[in-house]
């Protein structure tokens, strides 16, 4: 069970390894958020039945945890959490869908197992992206270019303030988790009776705490505008990367390479 | 130059009512006050005096329902030159994990420069020299969560000098931190006024914090009611009493001493200055003492 220090502590964890000083760390955020825009535009275009074709996308997280030096047992972890949500969404899919489509063998495989496993792949591919996106790049950054991609700036700094307020809304949870547990002896006493007053209060001291913040950040000269640590430039290294790894992926959608891998090995053996 | 860093001219201001449809409880009433360049002034009064709202008002967080607030001679409702009024009266609040922005020390001391739109080695400049002055060079790569609460709220005054204000005012910033770091953070305070000419404007409860400034201001019902050096102002210890503050523990127990018959002078504000007193008292009446 997920606690909430301990969420507190992945969002964090997240925040330092943005600021790593790894080629891909250096590069211009606009290329990354690119990058992994035609990443996730790669992966969910394909069709329900696919899952063989998905595993080459796979090389993009592995490349890119190896050259920022990035945890992997971390965000292995940190994906993996996510995946239970993929597999309710694709869980019905065996009940509706049971048309046999593949046999492997003696055991007759339906159209809703494989549709459910393609689900549960491309949630691994899609939410780790995601998730090595902020590693490598930070958050404040990659708002910064979306909004240089022309983005509206009101959904940029909303998106940062979301950002930002999600850290208070986790510290004021683990004040009132901590009272609780003072107060109820280790969880005994009234429970969900008072959770809606709770969530409630909650609400109420995170909009207060957050109003105090944005008066702080009102009083430093704050005018809207988020100003990314790291200069921007979008040079031939950036061009390189964004260009490399569209290619790839255009070649993985149009091509299916364990099928290509799979013949080839058939072919030498026979 | 502008010697007057602070003036106001019957300030008014009061909160929304409850129903919101009209106004409130009147949280000042009248304040008119000037605060020449490089004064060390106290702000001191009970709760619901009014000094919150005084502080905001000169960050321009608040604008005054009636009267008018200069910083540095800028109006603080001149919409055009807001950034200007917010640049040179920096703000530091009670709490410091509500006004730190960013993931680092260093991070969170740029911001304040970044907004004033500065050239990055600008920025590095300031940071550093901030950070100095703060005494945290160290604890740039820091994040601030992993910080103790004095050395967050040092981190705190250091993203807002790093700014250059012309005057610093801080409301309640030593309310919660323990002893030491509410020592250390009031000679920090002392240092950048005396070797930086900055002006500050301290809100406290702390009466012995109080007694360490140049000016003391005392607040109630939204009206100043007192203004003086600590000395003045200190000396007034039945009217203070009336107002609902006390003055600093050794200045009340000099008066309950005078009150009893001892001839002592009124206003004493230290321990050292007690301890003299007392022993010119004793001396007078030749007993012998000796200051350690």
């Amino acid at each position: 069970m997920a606690t909430i220090d301990g969420t507190s502590l992945d969002f964090r964890l997240l925040d330092r390894l943005s600021e790593g000083h790894s080629a891909i760390h250096r590069l211009d955020p606009r290329a990354k958020v690119l990058a992994t825009l035609f990443f996730l535009v790669s992966v969910v275009s394909f069709g329900k039945y696919e899952v063989s074709a998905l595993f080459p996308f796979f090389l993009y997280p592995a490349a890119l945890i190896a050259l920022a030096d990035l945890p992997a047992l971390f965000l292995v972890r940190k994906t993996a959490l996510v995946l239970p949500f993929a597999a309710v969404i694709g869980i019905f899919n065996p009940l509706l869908d049971s048309r046999i489509l593949l046999h492997v063998g003696p055991l007759a495989i339906s159209g809703g197992w494989i549709s459910c496993a393609s689900i549960i792949v491309r949630a691994a591919l899609t939410v780790s992206a995601a998730f090595i996106l902020v590693s490598v790049t930070g958050f404040p950054s990659i708002c910064a270019a979306l909004e240089r991609l022309g983005m509206p700036r009101t959904f940029a700094v909303q998106l940062l303030f979301l950002y930002r307020y999600i850290f208070v809304l986790i510290e004021e949870g683990k004040r009132m988790s901590l009272a609780r547990e003072l107060r109820t002896f280790g969880g005994r006493g009234p429970g969900m009776k008072h959770f809606g007053s709770l969530v409630g209060h909650l609400l109420l001291r995170t909009w207060e705490r957050a109003e105090r913040i944005h008066r702080a950040m009102l009083a430093r000269g704050f005018t809207g505008e988020f100003h990314p640590r790291r200069p921007c430039r979008f040079g031939a290294w950036e061009t390189l990367y964004l260009l490399g790894w569209s290619a790839l992926f255009l070649l993985f959608r149009l091509e299916n390479i364990p099928r290509i891998l799979g013949t080839l090995v058939a072919g030498v053996l026979e | 130059m502008v010697r007057k860093v602070v003036e106001t001219h019957g300030v008014e201001f009061s909160y929304v009512g409850r129903d919101g449809s009209g106004p409130g409880t009147k949280a000042l009433d009248g304040i008119s006050l000037s605060i020449e360049k490089g004064e060390f002034v106290a702000v001191v009064g009970g709760n619901g005096s009014g000094k919150t709202t005084f502080a905001r008002m000169l960050n321009a967080l608040f604008e005054p329902t009636a009267g008018a607030v200069f910083i540095g001679g800028i109006e603080t409702k001149d919409k055009e030159r807001l950034w200007e009024v917010r640049r040179l009266a920096g703000m530091v609040f009670q709490n410091p994990d509500s006004q730190i922005v960013g993931a680092t020390v260093e991070e969170d001391v740029a911001f304040g420069p970044e907004n004033l739109g500065l050239e990055p080695e600008e920025i590095r400049r300031r940071v550093r020299d901030a950070l100095r002055h703060v005494g945290m060079e160290e604890d740039g790569d820091t994040p601030p969560h992993l910080l103790s609460g004095g050395r967050k709220q040092r981190a705190a005054i250091a993203g807002v000098i790093a700014m250059k204000p012309a005057c610093l005012i801080l409301d309640e910033a030593t309310a919660l931190q323990d002893p030491v770091a509410r020592k250390d953070i009031m000679e920090l305070l002392r240092r950048i006024n005396r070797e930086e000419g900055m002006t500050v404007i301290h809100i406290t409860h702390d009466m012995e914090e109080a007694a360490l400034a140049d000016r003391v201001i005392v607040m109630a019902g939204g009206q100043v009611a007192l203004d003086g050096t600590p000395r003045e102002v200190f000396s007034r210890v039945s009217r203070l009493r009336e107002l609902g503050v006390h003055a600093p523990y050794v200045t009340e127990l000099f008066e309950l001493l005078r009150e009893e018959g001892f001839e002592l002078p009124s206003g004493v504000l230290g321990v050292d200055e007690a301890a003299s007193a007392l022993g010119r008292m004793l001396t007078g009446r030749g007993y012998a003492f000796h200051t350690p």
